[in-house]
């Protein structure tokens, strides 16, 4: 078993490190000047959580985060939820109505920045601060709600149908891994209006799935920003529940994840989507000899045109990054199991997806850190300026991006700090599960060895990812 | 064709990121391989 598992695991391993060679450098700007290689910095991350490993072996025996420690902060009243729900529409009909009737320029125009910074990349930083902060002011939810509301009023309409259990997270995984692929398949995907249409199609969707499932049912499970932005939620100190503002410990909410189906894809995908990004701009990809340049002339000699070739071989080559790390995954899960007790892998795989949440939220804010720091401060301009012509609402419409804000040594310093912290997180709450579901603080150990091969080759992967950007 | 180790100056940094990994792999299968040696030697003694 451990000699299948160790071939295996180097197999997974060689395949996720032999692939991508450079990672996004998503606006970086300047060289960086680096008192090491940064390979190097692979190797102090690993020994950092060596240490963590060993730390947490040794200093917390017994599970400290499987009981819930909330304490009531403060009490808020049901209007605030009314209004950040008004907010939330007023700014969901803003971006929307800019895309359909702005310029067609992506830079110009406001959509694009909103939706692929703002709110991709800025709203899981937040939500790590401050808790589910999208829930509040998520339009389609307000919507429902709204709805849902008047009806009962009416006293029209009739009794959602239970979520089946089956469907679990699906709905959200399949959603985040669309997303994905028209960020970085779709040939179209900085187009203000295509953009607009494709929010309001979800939006759609959205108000069908409440509809027929019940608002609370439907934005718990499928929505999948909701869900998206929620997960990360789970590791902040603040927590936003029945007109009520919670502390507790970071990291409190991840051991409460209920690991329904569609949980480790989702997760996996979020993590894979975000690998598949750095990967697909590096030159294993690009080169000449690349990857994706090879899949793309097969496709072409096929009888597709270039633009179809190309996203042909995008969603190749996103898919494949998906399924390298769903397996990376597996590979601990199957290292656990190892160490007996009878625990079933999909028993497992499920009850330590949790430990996955703070690594999918390193992943982001290490490869999209520069974008949201440069590409965001375009918010300043664009929010005078949101059609792209005539207006100046603020009068910021002559502000400029400042790419002082930070160099690229800071960038490179504060994605490795993410992905050490993440994964450290990761090993944290994998460990305190562990203690809590083998009968001895050794067994619980010994169980999360693989775990920490996992960490330490995703750790590696997000680095190696990273690294080659400004090389 | 060119052999691989003609590019080996492209892409041994990669070799260097796997390190660790490789490492602990290496670690945990000889501590596998041990405490199953010692297992077999604790029943035949018995």
């Amino acid at each position: 078993m451990s000699r299948r598992l160790t071939a295996a695991g180097a197999t997974v391993l060689a395949a996720a490190l032999a692939l991508p060679a450079t990672a996004s450098a998503h606006g970086l700007v300047g060289k960086q000047d680096l008192p090491i290689p940064r390979w190097l910095f692979a190797w102090a991350a690993s020994i950092v959580l060596v240490i963590s490993f060993v730390g947490l072996a040794v200093l917390w025996p017994k599970p400290r985060l499987e009981q819930p420690r909330e304490r009531r902060a403060l009490r808020l009243p049901v209007q605030l939820e009314v209004l950040s729900g008004l907010i939330g529409i007023a700014i969901f009909v803003i971006v929307v109505y800019a895309g359909l009737a702005g310029v067609q320029t992506s830079t110009a125009n406001l959509t694009p920045t909103v939706v692929y910074v703002l709110f991709w990349v800025g709203i899981p930083v937040l939500s790590l601060a401050f808790g589910d902060v999208f829930r509040p002011f998520n339009p389609w939810l307000a919507i429902g709600r709204g709805t849902g509301w008047l009806v009962k009023r009416l006293g029209a309409g009739a009794d959602p149908i239970a979520y089946p259990a089956w469907l679990g997270r699906w709905p959200a995984a399949f959603a985040i891994l669309a997303f994905a692929w028209v960020e970085l398949a779709y040939t179209n995907k900085a187009d203000p209006s295509t953009l607009s249409i494709m929010i309001l199609a979800y939006a759609a969707m959205q108000i069908v799935g409440m509809s027929v499932y019940g608002t609370e049912a439907w934005s718990r499970y499928g929505d999948a920003f909701g869900v998206y932005f929620g997960l990360f939620a789970r590791l902040s100190p603040l927590h936003w529940e029945r007109g009520e503002l919670r502390r507790r410990p970071p990291l409190g909410g991840a051991p409460f994840l209920d690991p329904i189906p569609g949980t480790v894809p989702l997760l996996c995908t979020m993590i894979g989507t975000t690998s598949f990004d750095g990967f697909s701009q590096g030159p294993l990809w690009t080169g000449t000899n690349g990857l994706g340049i090879q899949l793309q002339h097969r496709f072409l000699d096929l009888g597709f045109n270039a633009e179809v070739a190309l996203e042909i071989a995008f969603t190749i080559g996103l898919i494949g990054v998906v399924l390298v790390i769903s397996s990376l995954y597996r590979l601990g899960v199957l290292g656990m199991r190892s160490v007996g007790e009878n625990h079933q892998a999909t028993e497992l795989g499920r009850r330590f997806v949790h430990s996955l949440i703070p690594i999918a939220l390193a992943y982001v804010i290490a490869h999209y850190c520069s974008l949201l720091l440069y590409q965001g401060q375009a918010i300043a301009y664009l929010a005078s300026v949101p059609l792209g012509h005539g207006s100046n609402i603020f009068g910021t419409a002559d502000r400029t991006i400042d790419y002082n804000v930070i160099n690229a040594n800071g960038v490179w310093y504060v994605q490795v700090v993410a992905l050490v912290i993440g994964h450290a997180s990761g090993l944290t709450l994998a460990h305190d599960r562990a203690l809590s579901m083998y009968r001895s603080a050794r067994a619980a150990t010994r169980s999360q060895y693989w775990m920490l091969v996992v960490m330490i080759g995703f750790t590696s992967l997000g680095l190696w990812l990273l690294s080659a950007a400004n090389s | 064709m060119n052999l691989p180790i003609a590019h080996f100056g492209h892409w041994y940094v990669t070799l260097l990121y796997m390190g660790p990994v490789v490492i602990l792999v290496a670690a945990l299968s000889i501590q596998s391989w041990r405490d199953k040696r010692r297992k077999n030697r604790d029943d035949s003694s018995h």
